[in-house]
């Protein structure tokens, strides 16, 4: 049903999702996803909104497990093993697989306390670690510079794209080895779109990044795969139409649809 | 304009929402007098409700403020309870007030992290929620009634500082969870989203991250109640009793300002002491209200 | 959606095609004023290729310009590349017919008249080259990757003729000539039949990249040597409006070609769209008037 234009293969892959299907309730809201997601390289999910691609990705952290009603089928493996298994716990894998929202979410504290919130959570609780682990996710997270003579001050007083930046900073600081962002710019300044899509490039080498995105130009410019995933009718699951190189994506697309979505012709 | 209107039916869309936007303006009082009739009428309204605060208060001060002195607030009663000071019911009202505070608020708070965090939301958490709302609009001295019935008859507590806090905490309770439980979803499912996606368990999020970003709104709800349950006089009239006593235990009767006052305007003995507690009163009340705005100002 | 930006795809498009179309008109003006001598279409042809100049740099310009501010993807994007790509080798076909015109002129000065061999030769080779760039075009208006695949066979002819033309030239006797001048202006002469077989090449250079717009897979024409048309045709991925367009309204564009020397599909539809002119006669009219 779906077409793949050399996608990853399940070796190269982090997370491997096999015919997995999700329900919200009665609702079917995704159907058989068969995809790899390639380690270390920047995955961009596209499609029309309400076509699950968000939704998809909170089931990669088990995020969806907060909504009362939902359960899934099918298998999804994070480096081999299946994260639905009984007996994985959820807040272990969360830990993992971090995760980036739309709306950039600093907790009512200071910078410092936002980054330190991850590792104390896990009890790291000396003094001079914190500072460690928080220069460092502030440095990765290239706010370093902004903020390292403030770091006391309310981490909602930062500007929009800092906060997100904060909150990737915050991130990494559990060291997970998935990042996902839900549309992480879409609710930022251009300039603040620039700074997070570098970033992502950074990170790139040593984290697997799945971005969800409205924009195409963004997916284009940052992502080495993209996939398509499109709700046909209303009411149905949806699933993933094409999927591959973003090259061939964005130069060739095999679908119909995919074309017709990429170019802006969709409906 | 003739021609328009003989070749009607080639009118573009555009044309006719043009006709029919001048042709509405006629015959219609004027946009300006509307305007300005209306707003007399909304002056009138505000001006009126501030004119009713400042006579009350202007009423109060007028005649308690000359009565207020370090001896009336500080003394202690003499004669039939009506000359000299009132210190010991100022105690027991702050002593009774601090008690319900103490009892009611982690009910409170806690049922409505319950209900806002933990319970499936449904039928069960409406019938809650719907009690805790009737629950508020009990009239006091319903609950002045209960109160004595249950906690100075039935547990043997008799008229003591404890009976009369538990019976204010029932009034509070509604009042605070159901301040606290809009606080709490009031704190952004984003930020909520963040602290799972760092791997926090729900009580983490629920300690670290929502109750501290909620606390600005709680406090104000409780400062609210607490202004509420100060004022309150049916509830303690029954519990509480009327001896004047400086309470040390908490079972320990006493006699709180709000029944001094109804017992001073009552009898008329002493109409000048009645005012100046009223007006210390309503000095007690103004402070927590402005405090709790200082509260909910802060956690912004 | 997208209106505009589509509008202006297909604009761009129908340019090229116009371009391509005014360069094969150029090219017979520019082989005819140079085997009859004429001095003075010469002189035309010369001219009409520096506008042709002017349109391909100002394609150029309009493509590089949507690419910048819209942000094509997909078959958006792969037609203006194919555009931008087409209109490179326009202008180095227009450089070649403007090399013809120019020998021409030469001719006539230096007064050189050409054995009827040769200036049979040339007619022969300009007769296949004529056909090339026909049926590249006809490839573009009717996305016809079939079209594409038989070009190089009908180079083979054009390249022949252009080795039989330099041998039978080499054969002859060398004329004695009376300055440095006049050996240049036969050289200009003689070089028309390389002209011709390079505008050839160039043609099929452009209309391969048809195979990128339909496909997007970047094949040469020695590429598609190996590939047969089945398989080509299996390779075709969807596109979008400004791609595949109804040929009708690009044969528009391309009706002034000498219908026996294009693709015959394309015949057909330059046929049809002259029997909708007689019929809508009295609309042109209308539109001259108001001109």
């Amino acid at each position: 049903m779906s077409v793949y234009q050399s996608a990853p293969t399940p070796e190269s892959s982090a997370i491997i999702a096999k015919d997995f299907d999700f329900w919200y309730g009665d609702f079917h809201a995704l159907t058989g996803l068969d995809v790899n997601i390639a380690r270390n390289k920047i995955t961009a999910f596209i499609g029309p909104s309400g076509c699950g691609k968000s939704t998809f990705l909170r089931c990669m952290n088990r995020m969806n497990d907060l909504i009362e009603g939902t359960h899934v089928s099918g298998s999804m493996s994070l480096d081999g093993n299946n994260i639905y298994a009984p007996g994985v716990d959820p807040v272990d894998l969360r830990r993992r697989v971090g995760m980036i929202f739309q709306q950039p979410n600093p907790f009512p504290k200071s910078i410092y306390e936002n980054v330190a919130f991850g590792p104390r959570l896990q009890g790291v609780t000396s003094k001079s670690d914190l500072d460690d682990i928080v220069e460092e996710s502030l440095k990765r997270a290239n706010l370093w510079k902004e903020v390292s003579n403030q770091l006391s001050k309310d981490g909602l007083a930062l500007s929009g794209g800092q906060q997100q930046r904060l909150c990737i900073a915050r991130v990494l600081a559990v060291q997970p080895d998935v990042l996902l962002m839900d549309e992480p710019c879409s609710a930022i300044d251009p300039t603040s779109v620039q700074k997070v899509e570098d970033l992502m490039a950074e990170l790139a080498p040593e984290m697997t990044i799945i971005i969800v995105t409205h924009s195409m130009q963004q997916a284009a410019r940052i992502s080495d795969y993209t996939a398509f995933f499109l709700q046909e009718v209303a009411g149905e699951p949806a699933t993933l139409i094409e999927y591959g190189q973003t090259d061939a994506i964005f130069t060739s697309p095999m679908d119909r649809r995919t074309e017709d979505y990429i170019t802006g012709r969709f409906g | 304009m003739a021609d328009q209107s003989t070749q009607t039916d080639e009118l573009t869309s555009r044309e006719r929402i043009k006709r029919a936007l001048s042709h509405g303006k006629a015959g219609r009082i004027s946009k300006d007098t509307s305007n300005k009739v209306m707003l007399g009428v909304f002056r009138a309204a505000a001006y009126i409700t501030t004119l009713v605060l400042v006579a009350i208060i202007a009423y109060v001060v007028i005649n308690g403020l000359p009565h207020i002195s370090p001896d009336f607030i500080f003394g202690w009663p003499e004669g039939v309870n009506a000359e000299g000071g009132i210190w010991p019911t100022i105690v027991s009202t702050i002593y009774v007030t601090a008690l319900a505070m103490l009892i009611c608020t982690p009910i409170a708070v806690l049922a409505a992290v319950y209900l806002a965090e933990y319970a499936k939301q449904g039928r069960l958490v409406n019938i809650i929620r719907y009690a805790a709302d009737a629950l508020a609009s009990v009239p006091s001295i319903v609950m002045g009634l209960f109160g004595y019935a249950l906690f100075v008859e039935a547990m043997g507590l008799g008229l003591s500082m404890l009976s009369a806090a538990m019976s204010l905490a029932l009034l509070m309770l509604p009042i605070v969870m159901r301040t606290t439980e809009e606080a709490i979803r009031a704190v952004p499912r984003y930020i909520r989203w963040g602290a799972y996606g760092l791997g926090a368990t729900k009580w983490q999020v629920v300690s670290k991250i929502v109750l501290p970003s909620a606390f600005g709104r709680i406090a104000t709800g409780i400062v609210l109640a607490i202004g509420r349950a100060i004022g309150e006089t049916a509830v303690v009239l029954y519990t509480m009793g009327q001896a004047i006593n400086m309470p040390i235990t908490p079972l320990d009767s006493g006699r709180p300002m709000t029944v001094h006052l109804y017992l001073l305007a009552n009898d008329g003995i002493n109409m000048n002491a009645a005012y100046g507690t009223a007006l210390l009163l309503m000095i007690i009340i103004l402070a927590f209200n402005l405090f709790s705005r200082y509260l909910s100002r802060r956690s912004r | 959606m997208r209106k505009l930006f589509s509008r202006q795809l297909v604009e761009a498009r129908h340019e090229m095609l116009s371009i391509y179309e005014a360069v094969d008109l150029t090219l017979h003006d520019a082989v005819t004023a140079f085997l009859t001598s004429d001095k003075k279409l010469a002189n035309k042809t010369k001219k009409a290729t520096l506008q042709i100049d002017a349109r391909c740099a100002n394609l150029e310009a309009v493509c590089y310009n949507l690419i910048a501010t819209q942000g094509p993807v997909a078959s958006d994007f792969r037609l203006l590349q194919t555009i931008i790509y087409i209109d490179f080798n326009l202008q180095r076909m227009t450089d070649k017919v403007r090399q013809i015109a120019r020998a021409a002129k030469h001719k006539v000065k230096a007064d050189i008249q050409l054995p009827a061999e040769l200036n049979d030769l040339i007619l022969r080779e300009a007769d296949c080259v004529y056909r090339v760039v026909g049926s590249s075009i006809s490839a573009l208006v009717n996305n016809d990757m079939s079209i594409v695949c038989g070009l190089s066979d009908q180079d083979e002819p054009v390249h022949q003729i252009y080795e039989e033309f330099f041998r039978t030239y080499n054969r002859m006797s060398a004329p004695e000539l009376s300055d440095d001048s006049s050996y240049d202006d036969l050289r200009r002469t003689i070089m028309v039949s390389r002209y011709l077989d390079r505008t050839a090449s160039i043609s099929i250079d452009a209309a391969c990249r048809l195979t990128f717009l339909l496909t997007g897979q970047r094949l040469t024409a020695s590429d598609l040597v190996d590939i047969d048309e089945d398989e080509l045709e299996s390779m075709r991925v969807p596109s979008g409006e400004g791609v595949v367009l109804d040929p009708k309204t690009d044969a528009q564009y391309v009706a002034k070609l000498p219908l026996d020397e294009v693709g015959e599909q394309l015949r057909h539809l330059i046929e049809s769209l002259n029997d909708d002119d007689e019929v809508d006669a009295d609309d042109g009219e209308v539109v001259a008037t108001e001109e």
